[in-house]
């Protein structure tokens, strides 16, 4: 062995003796680093973002797509929370500011500093900004409007973003379907119905080819059809609330009607507006003229001296009308359309039904009585007042109102 | 004409025989290997986080050989006495120069057409483009050639991936003046301080904007100054002013280059303010008539 | 190859026109190939100058002057060496005719032209001292890059690559890049550049420097072919030994003047000045007979080594010894060389 080759064994020899403990020693310091509870805190300080701007030298894309990979990150791992909101929002400005016209940025800190870290002012801002780096871009105060309505229960406010998204001359129709629900659960029923009704009507006349094959015409129907439904029940609850203070018994909507509750209510007249529906949709009619579509609106709302017919004209007149229904597990006395409440039993056997495989699972044999493995059905009565039953023997639920439901039998509402 | 081509021709060979620009081409590829791996990270936004990397490792690693190999390729010359032989030929010293740079030019149009190409068919393979998905490599490059063509027309371009090679083309004029500091600065200085006043002058010229913004603010100030205090507006100005609005207007304004960064990712769209490239293109003949001027005069050590 | 002289070569350069050959006839019946006149030059350097003590920094100038007037004129056809030791000027006196520096003051013809002019660029060939060339290029591509840039068509250059190669011994290394190349054929890549445009004036500033015995031969060899092909050719040299060899006329510079400048033959005086006797088999008294007259003597192994400067006396020194049984071992006559010349030259001026 000559020197050379020596010198070479001795700096392996070296390398490898420093190389070990270095690697030791550097995971020890990365395990002491993962322990750290600010590990986001401390690494995502940023200074303002002026100061990033000067620095990013014109890449700021690459810049604002880098610290948007890194916060979506951070974020997933528990740092997106309520005391870390300010910070937050100063990473999320800086990467705006690089960026104005990222839009992913502002749907994310409207769900990091809203939903995460419960700040509405700082939700506001994001949308403002968001807003008006985009101005024709619906999809942040789409975004905004849904933060405002669902977490902070804010209409409002959340009417007031749709309003802004709509500025996006590209804005797909569910956004334009939110102002009339907003409307309507704002108390707003007039406005609501007038917009939606404008709305389908519009858009029945432009109808592509196969109309009935289009969801988003569907939709739209489906969307005037909530807020006529709405509107109807808004005026059947106060009355049947009163009628419960009164007497302590939970009427029947025809008890109500006959009683003369709902006379001088303004309600649609649904039959008149399936009449024009039907007549466009035949080719009767070809279009509606924007004034005679505003007429048409107007008149469509009438005073009733009794309940006008519900909405849904399409399903059997037995699913037709609103029914009271006192033992609700949410709420007592609710008003819901009878088409819904056919619904509801659906989905309460069901329930029963999942309740049953839950049952065979831990036990042999078929439970006996709903008492066994369902107790809240047992007593609970159906919202057109029958009570549910079980059959061990068949292993099938089922109510007294409706002792053979089939899956055909239950309206499609929307 | 035919010395230059000879001087460039070599410049190319000895710029592509160098291993530094290996190494360079390597880490962009790698980066814009990364910007199909990063894209499926992020949550939202791929396309865009995939074109901003492509087109900032297309652009960054585009300057890198300008600077590091363009500093030395005068310097060299001068410094290993090569130049003796050329001077001594029939052969005027704006020719060499001219061959330089263009052989510079040559080297970096090369390296960023390899990533480009490379970038595109990154693009076409993750499928993130608008046009039909399964259309061949060939006629993706195709159609994004001619689109490039056309947009230089100001005929505006549709498409992620046509867009891409306006972008990279308008990338092109940038590098073009940046090469021709280099240039200039390799023609009378040492490569390490070339290195630093190009890649200063590059960093200026993408700041141009705020400088001229800078100005902006501190001619308001001045003018609120000069009304409150009741004196003329030029008694309140600062030397600084007079820096920053002679630094705005010496530096060339890059920021020109890189707009239609946006316009691709965004816009979906891209069209091309002709005035840019001409802008460009002028502000680098200044730049080589200044080198040559500079160059002419020089004695060789 | 063509042996005769030939006044301006094969005029492929689509410039050189007929007149350069005839408007530089001065009427001696040479051709004035080079010439200087008053030619200066002073490089100025800024300077920093700092002192610290009074905390004053300022620049200034630092003159030096590197080549004072210098007239020289160089004629058609030979072999001009420009001798003179380290930093005296040679290099500069190059730069400045190549166009690299610009010079002070005075002015330069070649071929009658003023300096810079692209026709008589075309024409002249130049190998730079201790050059360094494009070592990423092979051998062959390195003679193309200077064929285009004298403009030569592709099939010409070719053939010259070549010719030029086998001419300097380097076609088993075409192929090689030049950082392969050792020393000596860089130094003979390097002259083969500066001929491929068949010049008619070669300018060498310090062929031989830094080469081998072998080497400065092989140079030596391709200098004394140029003048056998009528070119002429100006080299600077401090090596004085193969200068002497091969020069026609030399020019002596030294701190950047001219100190003087003729043919070999004329600058040293043509007779022999010693003659180096080295005789054996002599007896003691006939020694001690020549011993006055001789400027030395001295015994080495029973060999006696005599340096006489008189033509009867070394006559006499050989006669005595054939005829006194001895043996003449060698008879060196000595001239003044042109190392003598050139260290009296410079001394004495200096003193």
């Amino acid at each position: 062995m000559n020197a050379r080759k020596w010198t070479i064994l001795i700096a392996a020899v070296v390398f490898l003796a420093a190389a070990v403990p270095v690697w030791r020693l550097q995971d020890e310091q990365i395990y002491q680093f993962q322990q750290r509870h600010e590990l986001y805190r401390d690494t995502l300080y940023l200074p303002s973002s002026e100061y990033v701007k000067a620095v990013s030298l014109g890449y700021d894309h690459f810049v604002a797509d880098y610290l948007w990979l890194r916060m979506i990150q951070s974020f997933a791992a528990g740092w997106s929370r309520p005391e870390n909101a300010d910070q937050m929002m100063n990473y999320l400005k800086v990467i705006t500011d690089l960026d104005p016209n990222f839009e992913e940025v502002y749907s994310f800190a409207i769900m990091a500093v809203g939903e995460k870290g419960d700040r509405y002012d700082l939700v506001k801002e994001v949308v403002e900004t968001g807003y008006m780096n985009n101005p024709s871009q619906h999809r942040t105060p789409y975004e905004g409007a849904y933060h405002a309505y669902w977490q902070r229960d804010d209409a409002r406010q959340a009417k007031f973003y749709i309003r802004l998204a709509l500025h996006d001359h590209q804005v797909p129709d569910f956004v334009k379907r939110w102002i009339p629900y907003f409307d309507a659960q704002d108390g707003r029923y007039r406005a609501a119905y007038e917009f939606a009704l404008r709305n389908y009507l519009t858009m029945l006349a432009q109808r592509p080819e196969r109309a009935e094959e289009d969801v988003n015409l569907l939709n739209t129907r489906n969307n005037l059809m909530r807020v006529v439904d709405e509107w109807i029940r808004s005026v059947i609850e106060p009355q049947a609330q009163a009628w419960h203070e009164r007497t302590g018994e939970w009427p029947t909507v025809e008890q109500l009607d006959e009683a003369g509750a709902f006379a001088g209510n303004e309600l649609p007249d649904y039959a008149m507006i399936n009449a024009v529906i039907h007549a466009i949709m035949d080719g009767t009619v070809n279009s509606v003229a924007p004034d005679e579509l505003e007429a048409l609106t107007r008149n469509s709302i009438r005073t009733w001296d009794r309940l006008p017919p519900s909405p849904y004209a399409y399903v059997p007149p037995y699913h037709q009308g609103y029914l009271i229904w006192p033992d609700s597990p949410l709420e007592s006395g609710i008003v819901i359309s009878r088409a819904e409440a056919v619904n509801q039993i659906w989905h309460m056997l069901n329930f029963i039904h999942e309740g049953v495989r839950t049952y065979r699972e831990q036990n042999p044999s078929m439970p006996e009585r709903l008492e066994d493995f369902m107790p809240q059905f047992a007593e609970m009565k159906d919202p057109f007042g029958g009570s549910f039953t079980w059959d061990p023997v068949q292993g099938r639920a089922a109510t007294t109102t409706f002792p053979d439901l089939k899956p055909e039998d239950i309206p499609h509402l929307y | 004409m035919r010395e230059i081509y000879a001087i460039a021709t070599n410049t190319f060979k000895e710029a592509i025989r160098n291993r530094i620009l290996y190494f360079i081409l390597i880490f962009a590829l790698a980066l814009i290997l990364l910007s199909g791996v990063l894209s499926e990270l992020t949550i939202a936004g791929r396309t865009k986080i995939m074109l901003d990397f492509g087109f900032t490792a297309i652009n960054f690693f585009g300057v890198a050989i300008a600077v590091f190999v363009g500093v030395s390729l005068v310097y060299n010359e001068l410094e290993k006495k090569s130049i003796y032989t050329i001077v001594s030929k029939p052969i005027g010293r704006w020719q060499f120069l001219l061959g330089k740079y263009f052989g510079l030019l040559l080297t970096v149009v090369v390296n960023i057409a390899v990533m480009s190409l490379f970038f595109l068919w990154l693009v076409h393979y993750y499928g993130v483009m608008d046009e039909k998905v399964d259309a061949g490599f060939l006629t993706v490059l195709t159609t994004s050639a001619g689109r490039a063509v056309a947009s230089f027309f100001w005929w505006p371009a549709y498409g992620y991936a046509a867009n891409i090679m306006p972008v990279v083309a308008l990338m092109l004029v940038e590098l073009s003046i940046v090469t021709g500091f280099a240039v200039l600065f390799s023609s009378f200085s040492t490569p390490t301080l070339s290195m630093m006043f190009t890649v200063m002058v590059f960093i200026a010229g993408r700041l141009n904007e705020d400088i001229v913004r800078f100005s902006v603010q501190l001619h308001d100030k001045a003018l609120v100054a000069a009304q409150t205090m009741g004196t003329t507006l030029e008694e309140q100005l600062s030397l600084s002013y007079y820096l920053a609005r002679v630094a705005a207007y010496v530096t060339p304004n890059l920021g020109v280059f890189t707009r239609s960064v946006n316009q691709a990712v965004y816009e979906n769209q891209i069209q091309i303010w002709p005035w840019s490239i001409l802008y460009g293109l002028l502000y680098t003949t200044a730049i080589l008539a200044l080198a040559i001027m500079i160059f002419q005069r020089r004695n060789f050590k | 190859m063509i042996d005769t002289p030939r006044p301006y070569g094969m005029l492929w350069v689509k410039s050189a026109g007929p007149d350069l050959a005839v408007d530089h006839h001065d009427g001696t019946g040479f051709m004035k190939v080079i010439e200087t006149e008053k030619l200066s030059k002073v490089y100025v350097r800024d300077v920093i100058d700092t002192e610290y003590g009074r905390l004053r920094i300022r620049f200034r100038n630092r003159r030096t002057v590197a080549l004072k007037d210098l007239d020289l004129s160089v004629e058609q056809g030979e072999i001009f060496g420009l001798l003179g030791p380290n930093g005296a000027g040679k290099t500069t006196t190059i730069k400045i005719l190549m166009g690299i520096h610009y010079a002070t003051s005075g002015s330069a013809r070649i071929m009658g032209r003023p300096l810079g002019d692209r026709q008589v660029k075309s024409r002249i060939g130049f190998l730079p001292e201790n050059p360094y060339f494009y070592d990423y290029l092979k051998g062959w591509e390195f003679l193309d890059f200077y064929g285009q840039l004298y403009g030569i068509p592709r099939a010409r250059r070719r053939a010259k690559i070549e010719e030029l190669l086998a001419q300097v011994g380097l076609s088993h290394a075409a192929n090689i890049p030049l950082r392969g190349y050792s020393k000596g054929m860089n130094q003979r890549i390097g002259l083969a550049q500066a001929l491929m445009n068949d010049p008619d004036v070669v300018f060498l500033d310090e062929p031989q420097s830094g080469l081998d015995p072998l080497g400065r031969k092989e140079v030596r060899d391709i200098i004394l072919s140029l003048r056998r092909q009528g070119k002429t050719v100006f080299f600077s040299s401090h090596i004085l030994s193969d200068a002497e060899m091969i020069c026609d006329r030399v020019g002596i510079v030294h701190k950047g003047m001219l100190r003087s400048v003729g043919r070999l033959g004329e600058l040293l005086s043509g007779t022999v000045a010693e003659w180096e006797i080295v005789v054996r088999g002599v007896g003691a008294e006939l020694l001690e007979s020549w011993r006055p007259h001789l400027a030395s003597l001295i015994q080495s192994d029973g060999d006696y080594w005599a340096i006489s400067r008189d033509q009867a006396l070394t006559d006499r020194i050989i006669q005595q010894t054939v005829a006194g049984a001895g043996r003449v071992v060698a008879l060196t006559p000595r001239r003044q060389s042109l190392e003598d010349y050139f260290i009296h030259e410079v001394q004495g001026k200096a003193q």
